[in-house]
């Protein structure tokens, strides 16, 4: 008898292996609603501003440079001692283009306009081409802005939690690090963090994302699971379908398959799957889990698939020293 | 000469990343068809046609996010199925209820074309299959791809493609003998 591997080889290398008659048939019935590109060009509305096409390449990677440049200059220059005494909470350091600036309340940049914005005595953060972003609270009990639609990237020196960018989909609390947020027109967020960790939450659901790491999120149902910027394309593909899933058989398969692309340093992704699973769900990711990072001796197993949240905290800080 | 369609996917999304269009055009011939499958997997298929501008609209405004995929080419496709996947959720959210139709419902425009009424049909019989059996069908009969193809493009294993596919034909099968003999 064959078993499930050979089944595999053989399928891979025959694989649209003679429909029978009642599938060509099918092929047959629905072959008038394929989408027919020849008769559908692409139709891309013009954007408002763009470089020369000779220049782009060059443009970007003279923006990648700029930005890099005064991520730098935010380490070197600006200390925590450094503060002014009775500094604004936020100021603008630095802009070009259309950029329109309420010192209560808000800062937008339109098309091609950019700016550098001083949070207190912490960092800096820039706003992109856009992008609109709410003062919402400045001081010393800690800085927060609301980022609206387009991209920030934050660039904090401070303790922890002092300072935090709002989207429509949740809140990125700072742990001391440089990051970019950027917000989609329907309200979706991304997360990607460049040194240190964020923390995002919505709702009582939470994302731990460290360096090299990027999460998404949804209005309404908080962020997604953190994945490494470079993950695997499977391992990409079943977490959106795990975050598309409709009904139960969707979201087991769509585990099933996390579970299978995952490798080492993705402990990162399931451990925060095992953290949102329900109790049924435990057991397959607390043992992929397993294989990579042995169950400290003094964490009872049961109790990680039982999903105690005192014993999933004491493994997560054996499992972070990949992440 | 540069021969757009025999270009990897990887290399096309490098250029349309820094904002080539006719690089960006070639991944729209190349997975547009896909695009639509995933589409008309939960929306029929005539809304799916003009979602499926949308979709390459939103990817070419998000281009700046091509960058994994241009180290992994076959991310390409599955990131343009991802931004279908939300389109197609989006579309069905911003629904009003009045106006909401059958699913066996045809088009206007398809009106008077009896070939194409009945693939709506047919596809309204599959989008009322259980969630993890239609796209897999639709990709595989409206997209045309291979299972081979289909589990590089959603990530998911062979066997559960194979399985899927498998079972939601069978289950297809089903459901048109009920509706024939209805």
């Amino acid at each position: 008898m064959k078993n499930e591997e050979d089944l595999d080889h053989e399928w891979a290398n025959d694989p649209r292996a003679a429909p029978d008659a009642f599938e060509a048939g099918l092929e047959r019935a629905i072959a008038p609603a394929r989408y027919d590109v020849g008769k559908q060009p692409l139709n891309i509305p013009s954007e408002p501003r763009r470089a020369s096409k000779r220049n782009r390449a060059l443009a970007a990677a003279a923006v990648a440079a700029a930005i890099v440049a005064i991520m730098w200059a935010a380490v070197r220059e600006l200390p925590d001692s450094a503060s002014p005494s009775g500094a604004a909470a936020f100021e603008v350091v630095g802009s070009s283009g259309d950029v329109d600036w309420d010192p209560a309340r808000r800062l937008e940049c339109g098309a091609g306009g950019t700016a550098r914005l001083r949070i207190g005595s912490i960092g800096t953060v820039e706003l992109s081409e856009h992008s609109r972003l709410a003062l919402e609270q400045g001081g010393e009990d800690g800085y927060r802005v609301f980022l609206e639609r387009g991209t920030l990237t934050a660039s904090i020196f401070a303790a922890p939690r002092l300072f935090a960018v709002g989207t429509p989909s949740g809140l990125a609390v700072d742990l001391g690090c440089v990051y970019r947020t950027h917000v989609e027109d329907d309200g979706s967020a991304l997360i990607e963090v460049v040194s240190g960790r964020v923390s995002f939450e919505a709702d009582g659901v939470h994302a731990l994302v460290p360096s090299g790491a990027e999460c998404r999120a949804r209005p309404g149902r908080g962020p997604g699971l953190p994945r490494w910027s470079d993950a695997s394309p499977a391992l990409c593909a079943a977490l959106d379908r795990l975050e598309f899933a409709d009904d139960g058989s969707e979201r087991a398969s769509a585990i099933s398959a996390l579970i299978a692309a995952g490798e080492r340093r993705d402990s990162l992704t399931l451990f925060h799957l095992l953290e949102r699973a329900q109790t049924s769900e435990r057991e397959p990711i607390v043992a992929r889990l397993e294989s990579w990072s042995a169950i400290p001796a003094t964490i009872e197993r049961s109790r990680l698939v039982g999903g105690d949240r005192e014993a999933l905290l004491a493994w997560r800080d054996a499992l972070r020293e990949t992440w | 000469m540069d021969d757009l369609a025999r270009t990897p996917d990887g290399e096309l999304a490098r250029r349309a990343r820094l904002g080539d269009r006719a690089a960006f055009d070639a991944l729209y011939r190349r997975f547009a068809r896909g695009v639509h499958a995933v589409l008309a997997a939960r929306v029929r298929a005539s809304e799916a046609e003009d979602l499926v501008q949308d979709v390459f609209v939103r990817a070419w405004r998000a281009r700046g996010e091509l960058r994994g995929e241009l180290r992994e080419p076959d991310r390409v496709g599955a990131w343009l199925f991802t931004i279908a996947r939300r389109e197609a959720q989006a579309a069905r959210r911003d629904r009003v209820p009045a106006a909401r139709l059958p699913d066996d419902l045809a088009a206007p425009e398809a009106a008077g074309s009896e070939a194409r009424d009945e693939a709506e049909r047919v596809l309204a019989e599959l989008r009322a299959l259980p969630e993890a059996y239609r796209e897999t069908l639709s990709l595989r009969l409206l997209g045309e791809y291979s299972g081979l193809e289909i589990a590089r493009l959603t990530g998911m294993t062979h066997g559960s493609v194979r399985v899927n596919l498998h079972k939601g034909m069978e289950l297809l099968r089903e459901r048109l003998s009920r509706r024939d003999e209805r």
